[in-house]
C-alpha cells in the first residue's frame, strides 16, 4: 500500500511540476498534501522531498513538516518558519533577528516562527508577518526563492509547549530526502554522459578510472538512503542529523565526482549539471551542513554512548 | 558448566526471542567470559575457546535457530541468529570466530547439497569440527575463475591436485569446501565444481601463513592426488560457480552483520577516548556510515532469510563494510596516537592486530574494484569494455 502511495505522489508531484517548478503551499494543500503528511508521514515526506529534490521544485514544503512536527499535527496554514542562516544561530543583532525563509512572505502568511537561541539552548518564538521584512537571496541559487527575513525583536513571543529540537529532526530528515533526489538526478546526469561522450573510441565510462569514481559516489549515496530511511523508524536527533550528514556527504562525493568526468562541458553555465549542483550546495547548507551534522553526531556519541539505530526485534518489514 | 538446552527457540517470535536471549546472556555472563579468545596466542593454541564458546551457544539452543532441523537447528529465520550475534556483541563478547566461515558455508550447501549438509553441518554447529574455504590461489584471487586446481575423474570419485592460498583457520580445519576445475581451462566458470574434503586425506597439507597482524589464521592448502569421494561432490559437475556466487551473497548478508555489530562495540570503545582527544567529527562521520553498514546488512540478511534472490547492490555492502573496517580502525589510530604505536600492552595490541586486520576487509571475499567494477556496469549500467 505505501508502496502505492510513493507511486502516486511522485506522479502528482511530477505532474504538477510541469506547470511550474514552484509548489506553493496552497498547491500542496490542494494535492491533498495535509491528509497525507497526517496518515502515512514517512512516505509521504520521502516521496515528495525526493521528488522535490530531483525535479530542483521550489517552496515552502519544508516548513509543512517541521510545523507538523511543531505543532503535533495542527494545520500550518497561514504560518512559515524562518530558518537559521547556515552557521549562524537566530541571534538578536541591533533589536532583530535574521534568518531565512523558504518562499516569499505572500499575504496569505500572518505567523512567521522561528528558533531563537538564548541561554537557555534554542527556544521557538513567532512574530506576526507584520514586524518581518524580506529580501531575496540570490546567492549560490537565485532560482531556489530564497528570501532573507529580518524579524523585529520586540514583536517576539515564545511558543509554548514547543520542541524546536523536534522540528529540527524533522527537517533534517525531509532535506536529506530531498538532497537523495538531488544527488540520483547529479548521478543521472554524469552516468548518461560517460556512456554516451566517447575518447580513444570508446565511451568515457568503459574506463576503470572513471567507472570507479562513480561506484564510490553510488556507495556514498546508497549509504544516505538507507539511514534517512531508518530516521523516520528510529525518530531520535541522532539518527536525523546521522541522516543529514551523510546526505551533506554524499552531495559532495556525487558533485565531485560528476564534475571530473563530465569534463569541460559540465564546467559551462548551460549545461544541466550546474543546477541541481547549485541547489543540491544550498539545501545542504540548511538546518547544519555535513561537516555540523557529523560533529553533532560525534559529540553524543561521546557524552551518551553509542546506539544501534535500526535492530531486528521491531515490526519494521 | 551446566546450560539449558532448548531446542525450539527458533519458532519464538523476534521480541519473546530476544527476552530469552538477554536473560540468558546476563545469566551466564561469567561462563561467556571466561571463554574470550586470547588472540595473542597462535591459532593452533587458540582453537579451544572459540570451540566451547560456539558448544555453549550451540548447547543453549542459540545456535540452532535459523537452522533447518535436517542439520540439527530448530527452524526459523536466520534473523534470529543475527539476533544472538549482536546481543552478545552489546554485552562484550564478539561472536566465536569459527561463525563467520560457517554462516557463508552452510546456508549454500544446504542449498545445492543438503544430503552432505545432513551429514556432515551436525558436528559442524556444534563446534565439534572447524570448516575452512578453498577458493584463491595465487593467479586466481580476483579472477577466479583462472584457477588450476584440477579434480580428474577416477574410480568412484575425484582426484585433486593443485595448490590453494589465504584459507582462514585451514591448519586446524577438519574439512575444507573445495573448488576445483573439472572442465576445461578455457571453460572458464563453467568449468568449475565444488568439494567437501576432509583435510586428514592423504595428499592434502595446510601449512599456515603469519599474517601482518602476527596472528597465523591464514594457511595454503597443497593438494597432490588426494582423493575424494563421488559422493563429496557439492551439487552439480561444473556448476561450483553457482554455489560460490550463492555462498558469496551470505558473506554480504550474515557475514556483514556480525562485522557490523563489532564495529559497533569497537566504536563505542573509542567514544569515551574521543572525548578525551576530540576528533569528534570523524567519529561522528564514521559512525553514521557504520550506521548504514548496518541497515544495508540487514535489508540483504532480510532478502536471504526469505529466500530472495540478492542482487548487484550486496556489491554496495560489501564496498561500505570494508571503508567502514577501515574508517573504524583509523579513528582508532588517531584516537589512540602513542599509545598505538608504543604501548606494550595487551589492549594496545589487539587494537594494532584490529587495525591490520582490517586492511584486508578490501581484498578478501572479492577485492574493492571487484566490487567498483559491478556496481558500475551492473548497477549504474556503465558499459563492460575492457
Amino acid at each position: 500500500m505505501s508502496d502505492d502511495l510513493s507511486r502516486d505522489i511522485r506522479a502528482v508531484v511530477a505532474a504538477a511540476a510541469k506547470d511550474s517548478p514552484h509548489l506553493s503551499y496552497s498547491r500542496l494543500v490542494d494535492l491533498g498534501w495535509d491528509d497525507v503528511l497526517a496518515e502515512e508521514p514517512r512516505v509521504a515526506v520521502a516521496a515528495l522531498f525526493e521528488e522535490t529534490g530531483r525535479l530542483l521544485l521550489t517552496g515552502a514544503a519544508l516548513d509543512v513538516v517541521v510545523l507538523q512536527a511543531l505543532n503535533g499535527g495542527r494545520s500550518a496554514t497561514g504560518t512559515r518558519v524562518a530558518y537559521p542562516l547556515p552557521r549562524r544561530s537566530t541571534l538578536d543583532r541591533d533589536g532583530h533577528l535574521e534568518g531565512v525563509v523558504l518562499d516569499g512572505l505572500t499575504s496569505e502568511v500572518a505567523t512567521v516562527v522561528l528558533p531563537v537561541s538564548g541561554a537557555d539552548g534554542v527556544v521557538l518564538a513567532e512574530a506576526p508577518a507584520t514586524a518581518c521584512a524580506t529580501s531575496p537571496i540570490a546567492g549560490l541559487d537565485a532560482s531556489a526563492g530564497w528570501h532573507r527575513v529580518t524579524v523585529q525583536s520586540a514583536a517576539l513571543t515564545p511558543v509554548p509547549d514547543a520542541d524546536w529540537s523536534a522540528g529540527l529532526a524533522a527537517g533534517r530528515r525531509a532535506l536529506a530526502h530531498q538532497l537523495v533526489g538531488t544527488c540520483e538526478e547529479l548521478l543521472r546526469i554524469a552516468v548518461e554522459h560517460v556512456k554516451v561522450r566517447e575518447q580513444f573510441g570508446r565511451p568515457l565510462g568503459a574506463n576503470q578510472a572513471v567507472q570507479h569514481r562513480l561506484a564510490d559516489a553510488r556507495v556514498d549515496l546508497a549509504a544516505a538512503e538507507v539511514v534517512v530511511a531508518e530516521a523516520w523508524l528510529t525518530e531520535t536527533a541522532m539518527a536525523a542529523a546521522a541522516a543529514k550528514g551523510l546526505a551533506g556527504r554524499a552531495l559532495d562525493r556525487v558533485g565531485a565526482a560528476g564534475q571530473q568526468v563530465l569534463g569541460g562541458i559540465g564546467y559551462t553555465w548551460e549545461h544541466p549539471w550546474r543546477h541541481p549542483l547549485r541547489r543540491g550546495m544550498l539545501l545542504s547548507s540548511l538546518l547544519g551542513g555535513a561537516d555540523e551534522c557529523e560533529e553533532e553526531v560525534g559529540a553524543g556519541l561521546v557524552s551518551a554512548g553509542v546506539p544501534r539505530i535500526g535492530g531486528l526485534v521491531e515490526a519494521t518489514r | 558448566m551446566t546450560v539449558s538446552v532448548d531446542r525450539d527457540l527458533g519458532s519464538l517470535s523476534p521480541a519473546a526471542f530476544q527476552e530469552r536471549l538477554e536473560a540468558w546472556i546476563t545469566e551466564h555472563a561469567t561462563q561467556l567470559g571466561e571463554v574470550q579468545p586470547d588472540e595473542s596466542l597462535s591459532v593452533e593454541e587458540a582453537t579451544a575457546s572459540p570451540r566451547l564458546y560456539q558448544r555453549m551457544l550451540f548447547d543453549a539452543g542459540w545456535l540452532r535457530a535459523g537452522w533447518p532441523a535436517e542439520i540439527g537447528g530448530s527452524g526459523g529465520s536466520a534473523e534470529r541468529r543475527a539476533q544472538v550475534y549482536e546481543s552478545l556483541s552489546v554485552a562484550g563478547f564478539p561472536s566465536p570466530e569459527t561463525l563467520p566461515t560457517l554462516e557463508v558455508l552452510v546456508p549454500a550447501l544446504v542449498k545445492y547439497s543438503p544430503e552432505l549438509a545432513r551429514q556432515f553441518v551436525p558436528a559442524f554447529l556444534r563446534g565439534d569440527e572447524l570448516w575452512c574455504q578453498g577458493f584463491s590461489e595465487t593467479e586466481a584471487g580476483s579472477d577466479m575463475a583462472a584457477m588450476r586446481t584440477r579434480a580428474r575423474v577416477a574410480d568412484d570419485g575425484w582426484v585433486i591436485t593443485g595448490h590453494k592460498v589465504w584459507n582462514s583457520y585451514a591448519s586446524v580445519s577438519d574439512r575444507c569446501v573445495l573448488l576445483a576445475r573439472t572442465g576445461e581451462q578455457s571453460d572458464r566458470h563453467r568449468g568449475i565444481s565444488a568439494f567437501l574434503v576432509d583435510m586428514d586425506t592423504p595428499g592434502v597439507e595446510a601449512r599456515p601463513i603469519t599474517t601482518m597482524t602476527g596472528r597465523n589464521e591464514l594457511s595454503e592448502i597443497y593438494f597432490e592426488d588426494a582423493f575424494v569421494p563421488a559422493d563429496r561432490l557439492i551439487g552439480e559437475v561444473n556448476r561450483g560457480w553457482d554455489f560460490a556466487m550463492f555462498l558469496l551473497q551470505w558473506e554480504r548478508g550474515m557475514y556483514a552483520w556480525m562485522r557490523q555489530a563489532w564495529l559497533h562495540q569497537k566504536l563505542a570503545r573509542l567514544a569515551p577516548l574521543v572525548a578525551e582527544v576530540g576528533p569528534t567529527r570523524e567519529l561522528g562521520a564514521t559512525y553514521a556510515r557504520v550506521t548504514a553498514l548496518r541497515l544495508v546488512a540487514r535489508r540483504t540478511l532480510r532478502r536471504l532469510a526469505d529466500g530472495d534472490f540478492v542482487g548487484p547492490e550486496a556489491s554496495i555492502d560489501k564496498l561500505l563494510l570494508s571503508s567502514c573496517e577501515q574508517a573504524v580502525l583509523d579513528l582508532a589510530r588517531s584516537t589512540l596516537r602513542g599509545e598505538f604505536e608504543l604501548d606494550d600492552s595487551a589492549e594496545a595490541d589487539q587494537w594494532r592486530g584490529d587495525f591490520f586486520y582490517t586492511r584486508s576487509a578490501s581484498i578478501y571475499g572479492g577485492a574493492a574494484e571487484i566490487q567498483r567494477d559491478i556496481v558500475a556496469t551492473r548497477v549504474l549500467g556503465l558499459p563492460r569494455v575492457r
